[in-house]
């Protein structure tokens, strides 16, 4: 074995191309639960499971490499572009698909995550992706969790193909908004970007519709039997691999004779047909996980109110899974891109998250959040503590009474401890021992709610002590740093300085 | 009042389900409404004073309509409830998971829900820490490569090797592999295209396996992956706790 990693250097490849890829957020294998044909290796579970944690706390469940880490664009954030000079490699197909194996069947991945920078073209690079992942479907028999990602300007027969062999896909944002984007990336154009996010999205619903499934946000459950009927017909009309590299070849040159593809009923037809993003085999499941996507935090000068709105557009219009954001790690000092001497804005990314989920799962708005006022988050106070303290004569609300979206509002109480005490209290009247068992977190939810009539303790129901309690108990800054130090020191003065804090003076 | 009553049987899934079923012989039994006054040991401690000590033999009939009668009258989602509760390391799981029973048998399958009650919520508790730590292991067990077979060693607080199985089995049908609690002396032993089974009082000597090529290359990746701007041991510490990483290898500093 040692002879074969020095003899093509897998070693370095993975050292140079796990490097590269680590700055991409995502790395959740969730969203799709798929059994094991009983024969092969793999499965998949709704939930995602975790492998592994890094140094820096992000979890590790998909190995996350870059095919090539040769790129013809120059964007100004990333390690990758052409004007770096830095150590360039690429995997062969058969080398990600031998990693990827050897790793699963150690338990040490859930799947992989295959993205790449652009090689010659869009298209071309498209192709290489769907390449590596036909070999791992079908040759290798690998029915673990894909996520590919979808490159922007690629063509939309190669993206729906590659979704029928990927459980998730996703197309990065990059920058919150077009000017952003304008600056940091020239070679990237907002519609390039947004055109395969609307046509996966399109798949997706079309293919969910088809095997009655409504809700774009659902877990999928697959049954098993169609699915490996699909993979085996994927396969079945690739048998002959002079097809496939015909057919491949054919879609790069972008003039496919539609015979070279039409084999097993996955029939290409010409691009202009399809912008309206219908599938051609809307019977086989397209990315079953769903769609998600990422944006940088901090490079360009977005508000923290401009960054929900796109992502409640994202959610609303893309039917987005996830909206990951990253906190702009400033590697190649661009003065074209705002510095960080602080290093990442990890709050601010942290302040983020937490707006995501009460987006996606306790029905605010990013109206009620933030607005043009008041366009950035509370440095000291999470977004829902935030907004309760703001909204103080909404509550307190009865736990043995309020419905479900109230409860969702309170500040301790979350989707589980409020499902839990719907439930619990129709057998029972419910006091402030059964929901702490229940998993609410009394110390934030005290201010908020009643049990049976009776606040927990006798506390005020002010607006700047709630808020003082509520920021004493969060302390983020020990939440993120281990070694925050300097950071602890300066949080202190931004207190000083943020708008809420002089409200509290004035 | 009733006589406390003490059920001692052998600490094992059988035993505990021979005791419950003899339990229920007892309470049935009894004259005066029951109110939990039965309660189950597993193994040795807890002597009390006061009440009547029986010593419950495993029978494996009565484990079956025990098991029988919970999965068909209560549903498969309370039998594994049950079960994982079972898995845990508490000593009154028994106890809790007897009461569990007498409630469900009563008030029916939707028993789950009536979270104000003690046992109830107890179960629950019990039951998901098992769930999680079950979780974690699903993602942070080891295989080796070692021969024609992937070997996994761990040391879980609950009793996991009866509940690893379904899922490994699952993913890897095509591998022989044994999991291995070193602390209970359990094997989780699965032969490629065959059922599993799990052999308890074990002595397996798995540290001769020497070191895997691919440990190499995951551990580089790992070491990889970390944005050294983003550093934080106190986050990885809270998310893999050091307790698990006994036989992680990747996340071992470089000696």
């Amino acid at each position: 074995m040692a002879g074969i990693m020095q003899a093509d250097g897998l070693m370095e490849k993975l050292t140079v191309l796990s490097d590269a890829a680590k700055y991409d957020v995502a790395c959740t294998s969730s969203g799709v639960q798929r059994g094991g044909d009983g024969k092969h290796t793999g499965n998949t579970s709704a939930c995602g499971i975790c492998h592994t944690f890094a140094g820096d706390g992000r979890c590790i469940s998909l190995l996350k490499i870059l095919l090539s880490n040769e790129c013809v664009y120059d964007c100004k954030y990333c390690v990758n572009r052409v004007s770096n000079d830095i150590k360039r490699a690429s995997f062969t197909p058969e080398e990600v698909c031998r990693l990827t194996m050897e790793f699963y069947r150690r338990n040490y991945i859930e799947g992989l995550f295959l993205s790449s920078g652009i090689i010659q073209s869009p298209d071309h690079t498209m192709g290489l992706l769907y390449e590596t992942l036909f070999l791992l479907r079908s040759k290798y028999q690998f029915h673990g969790y894909i996520h590919v990602k979808g490159i922007p300007g690629a063509s939309a027969e190669v993206v729906e193909m590659v979704g029928y062999l990927a459980d998730r896909m996703s197309v990065n944002l990059e920058m919150p908004t077009a000017e952003g984007l304008r600056t940091a990336a020239p070679n990237k154009v907002r519609k390039n970007i947004l055109f395969p996010m609307r046509q996966i999205q399109n798949g997706i619903k079309e293919s969910r519709q088809y095997h009655g499934i409504s809700s774009m946000k659902s877990r999928m459950y697959i049954d098993e039997k169609s699915y490996y009927e699909q993979m085996a017909q994927i396969r079945d009309s690739y048998e002959r691999l002079q097809d496939y590299q015909s057919g491949i070849k054919a879609i790069r040159e972008k003039n496919a004779p539609k015979t070279a593809l039409t084999d097993g009923g996955l029939e290409i037809t010409p691009s202009e047909n399809r912008t309206s993003g219908g599938l051609t085999r809307p019977d086989r499941y397209f990315v079953p996980a769903g769609q998600s996507t990422q944006m940088i935090i901090g490079a360009t000068g977005e508000t923290d109110y401009q960054i929900i709105s796109v992502t409640e557009a994202l959610y609303q219009r893309f039917e987005m899974k996830r909206v990951f954001y990253s906190a702009f790690v400033n590697i190649n000092q661009d003065s074209a891109l705002l510095q960080t001497p602080q290093g990442p804005p990890l709050l601010r990314e942290h302040r983020l998250y937490q707006a995501d989920f009460l987006l996606r799962f306790y029905g605010f708005r990013a109206d009620e959040l933030l607005s043009e006022e008041n366009p950035n988050f509370n440095e000291q106070i999470d977004p829902k503590c935030d907004w309760a303290v703001n909204h103080l004569e909404l509550f307190p609300v009865e736990i043995n009474q309020a419905d479900y979206y109230t409860l969702l509002r309170v500040p301790g109480i979350g989707t589980k401890s409020a499902r839990r005490i719907l439930a619990a209290r129709r057998n029972a009247k419910l006091g402030f021992e059964d929901i702490k068992k229940m998993g609410v977190v009394l110390k934030r939810a005290l201010y908020f709610i009643t049990c049976q009539g009776h606040m927990l303790y006798h506390t005020k129901l002010e607006k700047d002590y709630i808020t003082r309690q509520l920021a004493y108990e969060e302390n983020p800054v020990h939440l993120l740093l281990s070694d925050g130090s300097s950071q602890s020191y300066k949080q202190l003065s931004l207190f000083e300085e943020s708008p809420f804090y002089q409200a509290l003076q004035g | 009042m009733g006589e406390e009553l003490i059920l001692r049987c052998e600490d094992s899934l059988e035993g505990i389900f021979t005791a419950i079923y003899d339990a229920f012989v007892y309470k049935n039994k009894m004259v005066h409404p029951y109110r939990d006054s039965i309660s189950i040991v597993p193994g040795e401690g807890s002597m009390s004073l006061f009440a009547q000590e029986i010593m419950v033999v495993t029978d494996e009939q009565k484990v079956e309509r025990t098991v029988y009668s919970i999965q068909t009258r209560l549903g498969f989602s309370v039998y594994d409830t049950l079960l994982r509760t079972l898995c845990h390391f508490d000593e009154n799981r028994a106890t809790m998971v007897l009461g569990y029973l007498v409630r469900a048998f009563s008030r029916g399958c939707d028993i789950s829900d009536h979270l104000a009650d003690p046992y109830v919520m107890r179960v629950m508790e019990l039951s998901r820490k098992v769930e999680n730590e079950r979780q974690k292991f699903y993602g942070f067990l080891r295989f080796r490569e070692a021969g024609n077979v992937l070997v996994a060693r761990m040391e879980p607080k609950c009793n996991l090797a009866p509940l690893m199985m379904e899922h490994f089995t699952d993913r890897f049908p095509n591998e022989n592999f044994i999991i291995y609690d070193e602390k209970r002396r359990i094997a989780a032993v699965h032969e490629a295209f065959h059922s599993s089974v799990l052999v308890a009082g074990v002595e397996l000597d798995l540290e001769q396996y020497g070191k895997d090529a691919f440990e190499a290359l995951w551990k580089q990746y790992v070491s990889t992956m970390e944005i050294g701007q983003r550093h934080n041991e106190h986050c990885q510490n809270t998310m893999m706790p050091k307790w698990y990483r006994k036989y992680m290898f990747e996340t071992e500093k470089k000696t």
